[in-house]
């Protein structure tokens, strides 16, 4: 038998991959981008204006600043198109025969594939997160950057132990969001081809179309309710959430969507189990 | 001898189709068997199914004692097509797939088989011919080590001398506990080698035979199983 491990490593591999592409392609596209900037500013990107003053730097910190700016703004669209493909390469995997003759049992094999394509996004935001922090930080030798700086670095020494469980509570949701668009997408694809295959043969293409449709409507529905219901519940087993305390909320929502994930993986994996074949060659 | 192999009351439908009705078959271990049927008779369904690729199915499938998916395909090797990688991909990063992915894939062994089917580890798949694919299919099942082999219609776009070396070598490649169960067209090629011969027809196994006995009751293996579609030429 496989490993998780042996399974996990090998399918971050095949992930990484697209990240590296992606992340190449955003650090290209930074690089256009700054030029172009560059030269739209007349020949004084070095001139910043921090409060009101008018700071003068070299030449090499602002497009390198420029630069790690552009990598920034670019990031969202990156990562964008990064949930798009790693989307379509999960759905691949799940169905390829090659992936599917590995002898693991389906739940590790589903739990690692969208656990690979959601580290393989940390991935992806680790290396413009460096990117961005190393192209900034010469610009910590201008004086005003660095007043502003330990001004919101002294502020934030001020938050209290709320705001950091606040902060670590929204983390945590995003990963629980992200996984759920995995699983989501994976319902979607997974239950609209255990119908297909029961549907009689020689059906034409525009029918399995309109059937595909119908089922991504009634599993949007489907969602739409189980969501009200599971926040209902949650609610109710909850009852101080009516009086707004915020730790209370969060912790409500973490827990409705911690179910709302562990319930579509289930489908998933009962889907993958039972019903889904791997696509013959 | 116990079974290698149990395939009890197994059925299998598919679009509304029938595929594979009640179908039973037992396979022992260290036999060659032939898996013979026209297009479209469900071979490649049966093996998929005893290879836990193909789903929803009823009845059994026991393969040394595992009816688990997962644990079938730790004991079985099945000739895939490689869609899973692009067409990129060298031969040698498939073999570090498979190396990796399977415990029982032995390196030396696909070095050897390689050698013999003369493919280049720095060629991309998109460089091969459907032939050279083939060769490189049947040297990555093979060198796994393996209770039961499961082979496709593998030698489809091999030449015909290639396949004549090919076909001659496979009994040196497996261990001889290991069994092969291989589905073909060429059945005058194979049938030198054939302990047994399964044919499957109108959805289920119709025959199983001992290769012997073939041979003492017809002229050949393909006469055999030309027999079981004489009434539908006559037609």
């Amino acid at each position: 038998m496989t490993s998780f491990n042996t399974l996990f490593n090998r399918m971050f591999q095949e992930k990484s991959r697209a990240v590296y592409l992606i992340y190449l392609i955003q650090a290209f596209s930074s690089l256009c981008f700054s030029l172009w900037m560059i030269f739209s500013m007349r020949g004084e990107p070095n001139v910043m204006m921090i409060n009101g003053h008018r700071e003068v730097t070299n030449h090499l910190i602002a497009y390198l600043l420029i630069f790690g700016v552009m990598m920034f703004i670019t990031s969202f669209f990156a990562n964008f198109v990064y949930w798009i493909i790693s989307s379509v390469k999960n759905e691949k995997i799940n169905r390829s025969q090659t992936w599917r003759l590995i002898p693991i049992n389906d739940t590790e094999f589903l739990l690692s594939n969208f656990g690979t394509a959601f580290i393989s996004y940390l991935w992806l935001i680790i290396l413009e997160g460096i990117t961005v922090a190393v192209t900034c930080l010469p610009v910590l030798t201008v004086n005003e950057v660095r007043k502003n700086l330990s001004g919101f670095f002294e502020e934030s020494h001020r938050l209290a132990v709320q705001d950091w469980w606040s902060l670590l509570g929204a983390l945590v949701l995003v990963i629980l969001l992200g996984y759920a668009w995995y699983a989501i997408v994976s319902l979607i694809n997974l239950s609209s081809r255990s119908i297909m295959d029961f549907l009689p043969n020689g059906s034409s293409k525009f029918i399995m179309f309109i059937v595909r449709v119908v089922i991504i409507i009634a599993i949007i529905w489907l969602l739409s309710k189980a969501t009200t219901v599971v926040f209902g519940a949650i609610s109710n087993f909850i009852p101080f959430l009516a009086d707004g305390n915020n730790d209370l909320q969060m912790s409500g929502t973490l827990v409705a969507f911690l179910l709302f994930d562990v319930v579509v993986t289930l489908i998933d994996i009962l889907l993958l189990n039972k019903f889904v074949e791997a696509k013959q060659n | 001898m116990s079974d290698l192999l149990q395939v009890k009351d197994l059925s299998y439908k598919k679009n509304q189709k029938m595929i594979l009705k009640d179908v039973n078959l037992n396979l022992s271990s260290g036999k060659i068997v032939a898996l013979l049927g026209e297009n479209g008779a469900g071979k490649t369904t049966l093996m998929r199914i005893i290879a836990g690729v193909a789903k929803n199915y009823r009845g059994e499938v026991n393969l040394e004692g595992s009816t688990k998916e997962a644990e079938r395909k730790a004991k079985l090797s099945f000739t895939d097509g490689l869609t899973g990688f692009s067409d990129s991909t060298k031969i040698k990063d498939v073999v570090k797939f498979y190396a990796i992915i399977f415990q029982d894939f032995d390196e030396n062994e696909f070095t050897e088989l390689r050698k013999f089917m003369k493919l280049d580890p720095e060629m991309k798949l998109s460089q091969l011919s459907r032939g050279m694919r083939e060769k490189l299919i049947i040297a990555l099942t093979f060198a796994r080590k393996a209770d039961l082999y499961l082979l496709d219609e593998p030698f489809g776009g091999i030449d015909a001398m290639a396949r004549k070396k090919i076909i001659n070598s496979i009994i040196l490649w497996k261990e001889e506990k290991a069994t092969i169960l291989i589905s073909d067209h060429f059945v005058n090629e194979i049938s030198s080698l054939l302990d047994e011969v399964v044919v499957v027809k109108d959805h289920t196994v119709l025959e199983h035979k001992s290769a012997d006995d073939i041979r003492q009751n017809h002229k050949s293996i393909e006469e055999y199983y030309e027999s079981f579609y004489a009434d539908e030429d006559d037609e």
